[in-house]
């Protein structure tokens, strides 16, 4: 029998279940089962929800819980290289749709850890400057700053990608 | 180097767009439901229950070779400390030969082991003595041959005179307990040093008593074999030194 607690974090966490699974979809690709990323938070922050100021802030709360189990969880597992991307992926198995979302997600990953979580938070959680802000603990300026440059370094890395692909060279 | 022309950032940038819009209008890829589902099954089962689960998953077969070889090493390393002894306690020659019939036995109480080793080297027998349980490891099988004429007393050397060939002689035997104390220990040492033997020793005192001795005896025999005796004890602990003097009181053979 579920236990009123229970059926009051899930009946919490509904509303945000898209936008946090989005994220960790995206944040943990090829690091951790995005399933145990989210299972383990949601235990977490379950155990935690006293913590929790107010309602509002509870998908904030869980990606903040989800970054710090994916830094221990690196911690503990020697983090794979992102040095020899673009990984080689079977062409015949992705549509062309699939393949540009597989490459965007490796392309994140080649960013830095910050920029890479900003950029995530804001494009596709849809969090807000000052939000990021307090998930970082740090300043708007500098996620913005992160902001930036991640999405430069995104377009950098995508352009040589798509020459890469069609064989161009840029020199 | 990448030269990214302004019409191709435009490009990408609209590129980028895109990609972020889709992934942001997709479709969750794991529902609500299975998830909380998931959660709530991790809650029944508890920390232990969800750390297994991903533990297995993660299995393969470099875990399994890794954790088995490690589960047995440190298996084998346990044995073998268990086996070992905790201090040595008993002697060891290092050079020479020693006398014949020279034997040491130590006798713990309670305590840890003891080694009694034959002069001759032809037996060595080492037993362990726990509460109440006596464990006797003959490392090798030749039996000491019994002391002809020793006998124990507390720092009271003893002449005991054979008449064998007319010469006399007399053993010296003393014996180092855990209750002794230094000044004894000095005793021996002077003993020893009239007899031409070199007796040194350090120890550990607490409480007024010898807890812990490491003693040496140095020795070169009559016919220039030298003999050099070591043996650390602690606890709980009995033992004897002495060697056997001649009529003009130089030792003519160890008793240990």
């Amino acid at each position: 029998m579920l236990k009123r607690k229970h059926i009051r974090f899930l009946r919490l966490y509904e509303p945000v279940h898209k936008r946090f699974e989005r994220f960790c979809q995206v944040r943990c690709y090829g690091e951790m089962a995005p399933e145990d990323l989210m299972n383990e938070t949601l235990l977490i922050a379950y155990e935690k929800i006293d913590d929790l100021q107010s309602k509002e802030a509870f998908l904030s709360f869980l990606c903040g819980i989800s970054i710090r189990v994916l830094a221990n969880n690196n911690r503990k597992m020697r983090p794979e290289s992102t040095a020899d991307f673009p990984k080689e992926v079977p062409a015949y198995t992705l549509t062309d749709a699939e393949a540009e979302k597989h490459f965007l997600y490796e392309a994140l990953h080649m960013l830095h850890p910050d920029q890479q979580e900003a950029v995530i938070l804001f494009e596709i959680t849809g969090f807000k400057i000052r939000e990021i802000a307090e998930i970082q603990n740090t300043t708007e300026d500098a996620v913005k700053q992160r902001l930036k440059r991640g999405r430069e370094r995104l377009k950098e890395i995508l352009t040589y990608e798509s020459h890469h692909q069609t064989g161009e060279r840029h020199e | 180097m990448n030269l990214i022309t302004k019409q191709e950032n435009a490009m990408n940038k609209d590129r980028l767009e895109d990609l972020f819009q889709e992934l942001r209008s997709e479709e969750p890829k794991l529902s609500f439901t299975d998830v909380s589902r998931r959660f709530l099954k991790a809650q029944q089962v508890g920390w232990l229950g969800v750390f297994l689960i991903r533990f297995f998953r993660k299995w393969n077969y470099l875990n399994w070779i890794i954790m088995t070889t490690s589960i047995i090493t440190a298996t084998a390393l346990g044995i073998l400390l268990s086996g070992a002894p905790k201090s040595q306690t008993g002697g060891k020659y290092v050079t020479g030969t020693p006398e014949p019939q020279s034997t040491f036995a130590t006798e713990t109480e309670e305590l840890i082991e003891i080694e009694y080793f034959s002069a001759d080297s032809q037996l060595v027998q080492r037993v362990r003595k726990t509460k109440g349980q006596t464990q006797i490891e003959n490392i090798q099988t030749l039996p000491p041959e019994p002391l002809p004429n020793a006998k124990v007393h507390h720092l009271a050397p003893r002449p005991s005179v054979k008449d064998s060939t007319a010469e006399v002689t007399r053993d010296r035997i003393f014996q180092i307990t855990h209750n002794m104390q230094d000044v004894d220990l000095q005793e021996i040492e002077k003993a020893a040093k009239a007899a031409g033997l070199d007796f040194h020793y350090k120890y550990l005192v607490w409480k007024g008593k010898v807890k812990k001795i490491e003693y040496w005896i140095n020795w070169t025999g009559p016919d220039g074999k030298y003999c050099n005796y070591h043996a650390a004890l602690k606890g709980k602990f009995s033992t004897t030194v002495g060697w056997t003097e001649d009529a003009g009181g130089k030792a003519i053979g160890l008793l240990n």
